[in-house]
């Protein structure tokens, strides 16, 4: 009873280790980098944008003074400017990591056919937040 | 049983080498087949140690005592929860739990991030399952909880045989905290696993921004919860259990669960300066590595028997490979820092230094500096060996000395370092926010000194200490307070909200802070019970029979009755003891002295009157010598029940900071502001 047990147990265990071996597909997700410069910096941006947040609660709190508030939230403006410039940089570039992760990022989001557009020159289908096709760089936008 | 035990570990120790294999391999050749493949061996791990310790735990409930383990640490008569419990009241059981939380914990995470992180998980997965791999090979070749009983023969083989009865477990651990107390404290240890590999696998693949921060910071505060958790327990039962009136005795073992938490304690905090600020990157790092350090060295020093401690009870001869693996884990993790230097940079710099994130840097440097301290203090004793030949013990005064100012500067830091605004705070923001605070603290000061009358002189003593920290707590508690208010105000005047909904949904939509706050103020409950300590008064070794009466303070205690009862599992002597406050009944306390059948040790179960005021502590220690009269040994520790109560409101500051934040609705058009109902009033009067 305890061998039969051992050896169904083996056996299951052998099974689920094995199985995605034979899967058919093998999507190289693990080649995906996470961090590139156009990652960090929309994360930037979220990040300088709900610090802006948080001072403006601060300040309705009664915690800085004006001085202080006008202050630290036009360098915070600053900031988020810079960063904005950038993304705008890298996406008008033609990138091809950043738009190859934004491609991947639209369809993990599921990416429904009203979220897309095609493009004028190839007919590939695009995310609508693209400016430029993924497939062949042509403008998407007038 | 013992031999489907046996085969799970065999099974797990070649699951878990080909995890790790499968995975780095699956990585270089950027095969995601080959990378699930090693992470479904990950939860194999899991299922191979959860089948394992199901085993261990089978073989405790059937008093199989052909198991040595079992013949050693339990007995028939046990109770069914304390037989499960036995599981790791031992060596080998406890080693085999700790692996099994490791399992548990990689399987959560593996599964958690199986689309996520692609190409951070398989370096995650080699570097927890690395862990694992050393226990396994723990559990299997040096400390197997299912080795079978018997007696070592001159010419090296066993002589197998079943004892009729086991020794029984350990009858201090016989509580129920000690069901619950062990698995708290491991899974903190444990749980600093995580974002260690996070981090290792954010240092090989130089993907060093925030992601393995992101990922991990939930996984780091559910760790510090549990550690946290653990060490209140833990304290909790040195204080009814051990009978020594205290709950803190800077026991190595103490000591070893104290230092991971004030690491996680100091990472909790600069991880959020990395995260508004990208700053403290290498630091961080350097946090989350020695937290998943001194979590090792901790289960290494409460298993080694490397120092004397009461947890002398589990004590083996694994410290050796221990201390290898973590020195191997040490040097590989610093390597990597070094390495990788070049891509944590700091996105920002320190602009002030009366700025929030320079007060957390602050913090951080003295809960490092208190960790040393304990560090140091814990380890005297073996480097002093070493160097000298003898071993010199480093008492309480030590620790306390060092540790009490640092806890009390870090008590006023918890105070100012929430008011304080990001970047740079003026004169005049500072004065907005503490003024109030200060003043009414300095004034519960002054008041202090008028009643109860405390004598705050000489400087550095215990009253001393007490005050500033009773000065502190208000001053803190104050700052709390009104952060709750101000926030729920300006909540009000947007929304309409009245005071409470305001303060509910200001926590709920910002968990992270608002639940900081409440742990923080558990900190301001925490210090007022810990300096109740400063007074504490006792009467030692008294002997008293029926009808007699001895007093503490403003407590008279008659002595009623002594009599004995006889379980199963112990011999008890119990006392009936009323208790008289001013002259009027106000309990009955039952100590008792029980000894324990199979092992023949006594133990004292404490009796206690507790109150917010004071705990009056009543232990019985079995009669004197001609039997005649009843020894007893009384305390009376003010305020000692705060601490428990500070336990519980960090653990739910804790839980309410683990909470996702609730998404803010639009807010409500029926109902006005405040303000704007208020105007319409004054127009319709005028």
């Amino acid at each position: 009873m305890v061998y039969l047990f051992c050896g169904l147990f083996g056996t299951a265990l052998i099974a689920i280790i094995v199985i995605p071996l034979f899967r058919k597909d093998n999507s190289l997700e693990s080649a995906i980098i996470e961090e590139t410069e156009w990652d960090l910096l929309l994360r930037k941006k979220d990040v300088i944008l709900g610090n802006i947040q948080d001072l403006d609660f601060e300040y309705k709190c009664g915690k800085l003074s004006d001085e202080d508030y006008r202050k630290v939230r036009s360098e915070m403006s600053t900031d988020v400017a810079a960063v904005l410039q950038k993304i705008d940089d890298i996406e008008s570039s033609h990138d091809m990591d950043a738009l190859i992760r934004r491609e991947v990022s639209a369809r993990r989001g599921g990416g429904k056919k009203a979220d897309r557009v095609a493009c004028p020159a190839c007919r590939a289908e695009n995310p609508t937040s693209n400016k430029f096709c993924a497939e062949c760089g042509g403008k998407l936008k007038a | 049983m013992a031999q489907v035990g046996q085969f799970a570990l065999a099974l797990a120790f070649v699951v878990t080498a080909y995890s790790i294999i499968a995975s780095l391999i699956g990585i270089r050749l950027r095969n995601d087949k080959l990378i699930a493949s090693g992470r479904n061996a990950a939860v194999g791990t899991f299922l191979c140690i959860t089948l394992a310790i199901g085993a261990l735990g089978y073989v405790f409930v059937q008093s199989d005592f052909s198991v040595a383990y079992v013949a050693e640490h339990s007995n028939r008569d046990l109770p069914l929860y304390f037989k499960i419990a036995s599981i790791w009241g031992g060596q080998e059981g406890s080693l085999l739990f700790w692996g099994w939380l490791l399992t548990v914990y990689s399987a959560l995470v593996v599964i958690q991030n199986r689309k996520r992180h692609s190409s951070m998980m398989p370096y995650v997965t080699a570097v927890l399952m690395t862990t694992s791999l050393f226990f396994t090979t723990m559990h299997l070749f040096t400390v197997n909880p299912f080795q079978l009983s018997g007696v070592a023969m001159p010419d090296g083989t066993q002589n197998l045989f079943t004892p009729r009865d086991g020794a029984g477990l350990n009858p201090l651990l016989q509580d129920w905290l000690m069901v619950i107390h062990p698995p708290m404290l491991y899974l903190g240890f444990v749980g600093f696993a995580i974002p260690f590999a996070f981090a290792m696998a954010a240092l090989i693949t130089k993907q060093l921004g925030d992601t393995w921060i992101r990922t991990t910071r939930r996984w780091t505060m559910i760790a510090w919860f549990f550690l946290g958790t653990g060490i209140m327990l833990g304290g909790n039962w040195a204080y009814h259990e051990l009978g020594w009136g205290g709950f803190w005795a800077w026991d190595p073992v103490e000591n070893a669960s104290l230092m991971p938490w004030l690491i996680g304690t100091a990472f909790l905090h600069s991880v959020m300066v990395q995260e508004k600020k990208g700053m403290l990157k290498v630091w961080n790092i350097i946090l989350v590595i020695m937290a998943y350090i001194m979590s090792l060295v901790g289960t290494w020093l409460t298993r080694s028997g490397i120092v004397n401690s009461v947890h002398a009870f589990a004590s083996s001869p694994i410290g050796n490979y221990f201390l290898a693996f973590i020195l191997i884990g040490l040097s590989g993790a610093l390597y990597l820092l070094f390495d990788r230097l070049p891509y944590l940079k700091s996105d920002n710099e320190m602009e002030s230094m009366v700025s929030r994130e320079s007060s957390f840097l602050f913090n951080n440097l003295i809960l490092l500096a208190s960790c040393f301290a304990v560090f140091w203090g814990t380890m005297f004793p073996v480097l002093s060996e070493f160097v000298r030949g003898e071993k010199i013990t480093v008492g309480q005064p030590f620790f306390n000395r060092v540790n009490v100012p640092i806890a009390i500067f870090l008590l006023f830091l918890t105070g100012v370092g929430p008011l304080l605004a990001w970047r740079k705070a003026s004169t005049n923001s500072l004065k907005r926010n503490f003024l109030g605070a200060a003043v009414a603290a300095l004034a519960v000061g002054a008041g202090l000194l008028i009643w109860p009358g405390i004598r705050p002189w000489p400087i550095g003593g215990g009253e001393f200490y007490a005050w500033c920290s009773f000065v502190m707590a208000t001053f803190v508690g104050i700052t709390i307070v009104r952060e709750f208010y101000k926030g729920a105000r300006a909540r009000a005047y947007g929304t309409g909200e009245n005071f409470l909904e305001g303060v509910v949904n200001l926590t709920l939509r910002n968990t992270r802070r608002y639940g900081g706050y409440i742990a923080h103020f558990a900190f301001v409950l925490l210090f007022i019970g810990w300096s109740g300590q400063a007074f504490k008064v006792d009467l030692p070794g008294i002997e008293a029979g029926i009808g007699e009466t001895f007093a503490l303070r403003q407590y008279v205690m008659r002595v009623d009755d002594l009599t004995v009862e006889k379980t199963p599992n112990y011999d008890s002597q119990k006392a009936v003891v009323s208790v008289f406050e001013n002259g009027k009944k106000v309990a009955t306390m039952l100590p008792e002295h029980r000894v324990y059948k199979p092992s023949q040790q006594p133990t004292t179960e404490v009796a206690m009157r507790s109150t917010l005021k004071e705990d009056l502590y009543l232990v019985f220690q079995g009669g004197n010598l001609d039997g005649s009269k009843a020894i007893f040994q009384v305390y009376l520790n003010p305020l000692t029940a705060w601490v428990w109560i500070g336990g519980v409101v960090l653990g739910l500051g804790t839980l309410i900071a683990l909470l996702p934040n609730k998404k803010s609705a639009p807010p409500k058009r029926s109902q006005k502001p405040a303000r704007v109902e208020e105007a319409k009033e004054v127009e319709s009067i005028s």
